[in-house]
């Protein structure tokens, strides 16, 4: 079933599969590298947050 | 009752204690108003016993009960160009050409409470004739009802804190809910006494609330009115990211409550201005808070749209002394600024985007922010001419889930020209963890569409023509652009 299913851009011509291999290591630059990164920094924003929360604003 | 106050200079605001009681302290609001306002302000209505529902909140919950009489109504300054006249008798306003609307010279109003001190209310005044405001700037639309007629007036909400019952934090989050409310229908109207209220677990009666908020409460308060709130504290004065996304956020369009912790202040960010020109300077790559001048801000010490510089100490403070903010977000938007910020420069790191697509890292400028999919598809229909017919098909497409990050990658000098060579789209509901959490990444000769509605994500790529454009326009219309007057 899924094989028939129709793509999202199906209609539009001159679309082209991305070269398997390219895809790949994009996806692998940004498991590797990116990703990671981010994870710490949304982690820390939450941490730094937690502690700032009770930080009067009176003037 | 009404009084017209024509105006040969600001400076003539000092006749308002002429016609305003002492309650008011009109020498100091004619003192902020005339070293604020510019010149094209040309004549003031002064309307008496206007009934304010903000002032009237903390006026029945608060100032009611006090031994010292206040007066229940207030006090409200309309500002006008040199074109409109005051008819005393028959109470009308006109203007010379009857098919010109009467609000394309209207500037906006402040409400005077009566209050003796603090007395600036409830305001929303066009930032065109404030000086020296920020180039780009939030704004909403709103209605304001004198004399019977239905005037309108573009600006974003400001007031004085009221100090007794309210703080700086209480006037910030009203600013910010008031815009919402005026802006979006999603959102319900909150008065001075609810955000009071809406701040505490529990009412805590006397002047509680005049000791100061925390950064939680201020939470609260946009969490209870429907909002999802982040926070976001600068990890030290090194943290650049920090300030990207500060940029980032109100270049969507969504005002920031900021906290300058050292100092206890509160104020809203609502604008910004870039700088004139920024070709030069060292290499390296940049961001579009690298290129930004100043910040406006609604400090409810001032009046509105207080121009902060980014890097240097200001008449009051600098961007330096901002330390935390918090954004109010719509609800489908998962996918954090601080993950775009990593992704953006990430990018650079996948060998085939960086030899074919983006520019040399080391001459890019780059800036993200949030729009909503039918807001983008507008701004490419409006400069279709710029993209290859099939890349138009593409972004009329894209299933877009309400909202998107759009990151824009410009060279130097393309930045200088306001174009764009590059420009990468986030699905805005994301998660954090996916590797690609992309739409399309486009320049001219190429784009890379992803297909997020199949599993496993699909890639293509599309091939563009030539369309005989060197570069893209960069999408600047999130905000209004002020037009100084």
């Amino acid at each position: 079933m899924a094989n028939d299913a129709k793509g999202t851009f199906d209609h539009i011509k001159g679309l082209k599969k991305a070269n398997p291999e390219e895809f790949a290591q994009f996806k692998k630059a940004m498991s590797d590298k990116v990703i990671p990164k981010i994870v710490k920094k949304v982690e820390a924003r939450r941490l730094r947050a937690a502690k700032n929360r009770n930080r009067r604003l009176k003037d | 009752m009404y009084t017209w106050l024509p105006l040969k200079s600001p400076a003539d605001l000092a006749q308002l204690a002429d016609h305003v009681g002492g309650e008011y302290n009109p020498d100091d609001v004619a003192d902020r108003l005339s070293g604020a306002l510019s010149p094209a302000v040309k004549a003031v209505l002064i309307e008496e016993n206007y009934i304010d529902k903000d002032y009237r909140s903390t006026y029945y919950n608060f100032y009611a009960k006090k031994g010292q009489r206040y007066a229940a109504n207030c006090v409200r300054l309309h500002f006008f160009d040199e074109v409109v006249r005051f008819d005393p008798t028959a109470f009308k306003l006109n203007v010379q050409d009857q098919t010109d609307p009467l609000s394309n010279h209207y500037y906006g109003y402040v409400v005077l409470r009566p209050t003796y001190i603090a007395t600036l209310g409830r305001s929303v005044l066009s930032p065109d004739v404030r000086k020296g405001a920020c180039r780009y700037i939030i704004r909403g639309l709103h209605k304001v009802h004198v004399l019977g007629y239905k005037l309108t007036v573009e600006g974003f909400p400001s007031m004085d804190q009221h100090r007794d019952i309210g703080v700086c934090a209480h006037a910030a989050c009203w600013s910010i809910l008031r815009h919402y409310s005026e802006r979006y229908s999603v959102y319900k109207e909150f008065l001075t006494n609810d955000i009071t209220i809406m701040a505490q677990e529990f009412n805590p009666g006397g002047l509680v609330p005049s000791e100061g908020l925390d950064l939680n409460s201020a939470e609260r308060v946009f969490q209870a009115a429907g909002t999802f709130p982040v926070l976001l504290v600068r990890e030290d004065e090194h943290d650049e990211s920090f300030y990207h996304q500060l940029l980032a956020y109100v270049d969507s369009g969504f005002p920031l409550f900021a906290a300058m912790l050292d100092l206890e202040h509160a104020i809203a960010i609502v604008g910004y201005s870039w700088r004139p020109n920024t070709a030069g300077g060292t290499a390296g790559l940049k961001y579009a808070w690298d290129q930004t001048e100043a910040i406006a801000v609604i400090d409810d010490n001032e009046l509105p749209y207080l121009p902060v510089p980014t890097d240097a100490a200001g008449h009051h403070y600098s961007a330096n002394d901002i330390n935390a903010f918090i954004v109010p977000l719509p609800e489908k938007v998962y996918y954090p600024a601080d993950a775009v910020d990593e992704y953006a420069v990430g990018l650079f790191d996948v060998p085939s985007l960086r030899n074919k697509i983006l520019p040399p890292k080391d001459d890019t400028v780059i800036r993200y922010f949030i729009t909503t999919g039918s807001a983008f598809r507008e701004f490419v229909r409006k400069h279709q001419s710029e993209y290859d017919s099939s890349l138009v098909e593409v972004i009329m497409t894209i299933p877009f889930a309400q909202f998107v990050w759009i990151i824009e990658y410009s060279t130097r000098a393309q930045w200088d020209t306001n174009l764009v060579s590059v420009r990468a789209l986030i699905d805005a509901t994301a998660s954090e963890h996916e590797n690609a959490p992309l739409w399309l990444v486009h320049d001219r000769k190429q784009a890379l569409v992803f297909d997020r509605q199949a599993i496993p994500i699909d890639c293509q790529v599309l091939e563009l023509k030539d369309v005989g454009h060197t570069a893209f326009s960069r999408m600047d219309s999130n905000l209004r652009t002020t037009t100084s007057k």
